[in-house]
């Protein structure tokens, strides 16, 4: 029978492979399991949720190798962003039953959980913003200028349907007049900061700036006041799941190549939320 | 006699009472200053002043300048700064930062257009921002609550031993997040959780997972104005999925936190007479296409 590949050596590979220099204070590497453990099967995808976890069970993979953390606090500070209060780390969670029963799970199914983000972006490219562009389907719209794009024109509630349907997301929330008529883009992905919003408007200005996440004190009243100021017309918000979650599929494609041994298989965390039905909602 | 020579006696009368330092009828009209105002929040606030505060600090304009009116908001945007100017009302108390960041920290934005804007026209129109978030909260009750349970309609539900959790009649995750968006006119409310899991106990959870985390276990829902998505909300994602009955109900932070500053608008009437003071709402500017 053939030795299996342990997912310490699936680790090894991503970061002698990854074409950087590996930045081992970017927070990536093991979060859960032991890293010894023969791999049956890889399973990518934006956040390891419980029911990420179960499907990976079900199809046989015992890896899993996600954007965000097995249990969600990043544990660090983040640059660029002026959060309230302290990070929670595990220590902080002992008593948690979520916590608790999330633990008992991963150690039950033998399975070993690994973090892949900041490495991953420091590739030569934007590959989570690629495989978003392929997934809108905007290839065809793409400027000379990175994450910029011209559509034809339509209503800022027309983009935002659009979007919806492509993305095939629920919760997406909008700041803006419907009816205003929108034709640039500039798309980005994941916690959207201030630093990066007016590296994006700074030199050509656009209508809608598409985001994952933004802090409410921070990068989405300074799109509002760009929208007071006549300098943008709105913002379209997917959430961090859907903006982020084509990448995780580009993480899959990419393992396929460099472990050839296992199957490599993307598992769409999909969007947390619903929304409430609301008298008087627009779109 | 034009209009500009009264005010040019005016400025005159103005400047020799605050160069003889002698009190003179006209000031007795004219309002207080920013200044002014806010030491009386300070002896009024019924709290202990943290003068090492970052927050509660001025913003932008000259807190000497005369009060023509106090606006209160939940946030200082332009929109709500070009508004105040058009009701009249050039000081504006705001919960919430100016300049898109916690400690309003202006570094990095000195050559922002969006910044100078929005500095240039406070000072153009000799407004004045000031920032009203620690004291508000640590009020007893906290200011914000006060306003947020009056929106709600849930000032009886409040739990005697705790004023971040509600005892409320049994009803359902789905029937608390519709009436929490109508009654807060939110059209982006977001839900995790099953509509149709039970509810009675509901907490008022925090923007971040140390305070979602410590008062989950002992509630059927938690209310949350602006988590961060990959953490709360997915630890709430787990919850649900581990097979308790429980959910979550996000709401926008200005959703949360709005009626606040209309409560602030209503104390602050109770001690500053001399000039008008209203409540702006920024109004939830988010909202979610419809199914």
């Amino acid at each position: 029978m053939q030795t299996r590949i342990a997912a310490t050596e699936v680790a090894s590979r991503i970061q002698t492979r990854l074409g950087v220099t590996w930045d081992a204070t970017a927070g990536d590497g093991l979060q859960a399991g032991r890293p010894d453990t023969p791999v049956t099967g890889i399973a990518t995808a934006w956040t390891p949720s419980l029911d990420v976890l179960r499907r990976a069970v079900a199809v046989g993979a015992n890896l899993i190798i996600t954007r965000e953390c097995a249990f969600w606090s990043r544990e660090a500070e983040i640059k660029g962003y002026s959060g309230a209060g302290a990070t929670t780390t595990r220590k902080d969670m002992a008593t948690d039953p979520t916590f608790a029963f999330k633990r008992s799970f991963i150690e039950a199914n033998n399975l070993v959980l690994w973090r892949l983000s900041g490495n991953w972006d420091a590739r030569q490219g934007d590959a989570q913003l690629a495989n978003l562009v392929t997934a809108l389907g905007w290839q065809t719209y793409q400027t000379d200028r990175p994450g910029r794009f011209t559509l034809p024109p339509m209503s800022l509630s027309a983009l935002t349907s659009r979007i919806r349907t492509a993305l095939g997301a629920r919760a997406l929330r909008v700041l803006g007049d419907p009816a205003a008529p929108v034709r640039t883009v500039a798309l980005t992905h994941g916690f959207l900061l201030v630093p990066e919003l007016q590296r994006v408007v700074r030199d050509a200005p656009v209508d809608v700036i598409v985001g994952g996440e933004p802090v409410e004190w921070e990068a989405f009243p300074y799109v509002a006041d760009l929208v007071t100021a006549g300098r943008a017309r709105g913002m379209i918000l997917l959430g961090h799941a859907v903006s982020e979650e084509p990448g995780s599929h580009a993480v899959a494609d990419w393992l396929k190549t460099i472990v050839p041994e296992v199957t490599v298989r993307f598992l769409p965390s999909g969007e947390p939320f619903w929304t409430p039905a609301v008298a008087g909602a627009r779109g | 006699m034009a209009r500009s020579d009264i005010s040019r006696r005016q400025f005159v009368y103005a400047a020799s009472a605050a160069l003889l330092a002698r009190p003179l009828r006209l000031r007795a009209q004219a309002g207080p200053t920013a200044r002014e105002v806010v030491d009386r929040i300070k002896r009024h606030v019924g709290i202990p002043w943290n003068d090492s505060t970052y927050r509660d600090t001025f913003k932008v304009g000259n807190p000497g300048a005369r009060v023509t009116g106090i606006a209160s908001t939940f946030m200082s945007t332009l929109d709500v700064i070009q508004r105040a100017k058009g009701a009249g009302l050039n000081f504006i108390i705001t919960h919430e930062p100016t300049f898109w960041s916690d400690a309003d920290v202006t570094t990095g934005l000195t050559d922002d257009p969006l910044y100078r804007l929005k500095v240039d026209y406070v000072e153009k129109n000799q407004m004045v921002v000031w920032r009203f978030h620690d004291h508000w909260h640590a009020r007893k009750p906290d200011g914000i609550f006060a306003g947020w349970n009056r929106a709600l309609g849930w000032d009886r539900y409040v739990a005697p031993d705790n004023e971040r959790r509600y005892l409320l009649p049994p009803t359902t995750l789905g029937a608390i997040a519709t009436h929490v968006a109508s009654a807060l006119q939110s059209r982006s409310v977001r839900v995790v959780g099953d509509p149709a899991t039970p509810v009675r106990t509901v907490a008022r959870g925090a923007h971040t997972l140390s305070g979602n985390m410590a008062v989950m276990p002992n509630a059927d829902a938690l209310l949350v104005s602006e988590a961060r998505e990959w953490d709360s909300i997915e630890y709430a994602r787990d919850t649900v999925l581990s097979g308790q009955a429980k959910g979550i109900i996000l709401v926008s932070h200005e959703a949360g936190e709005e009626a606040g500053m209309d409560e602030c608008a209503r104390w602050l009437r109770s001690f500053v007479a001399e000039v008008p003071v209203e409540f702006i709402p920024t109004r939830d500017l988010l909202w979610t296409p419809g199914a």
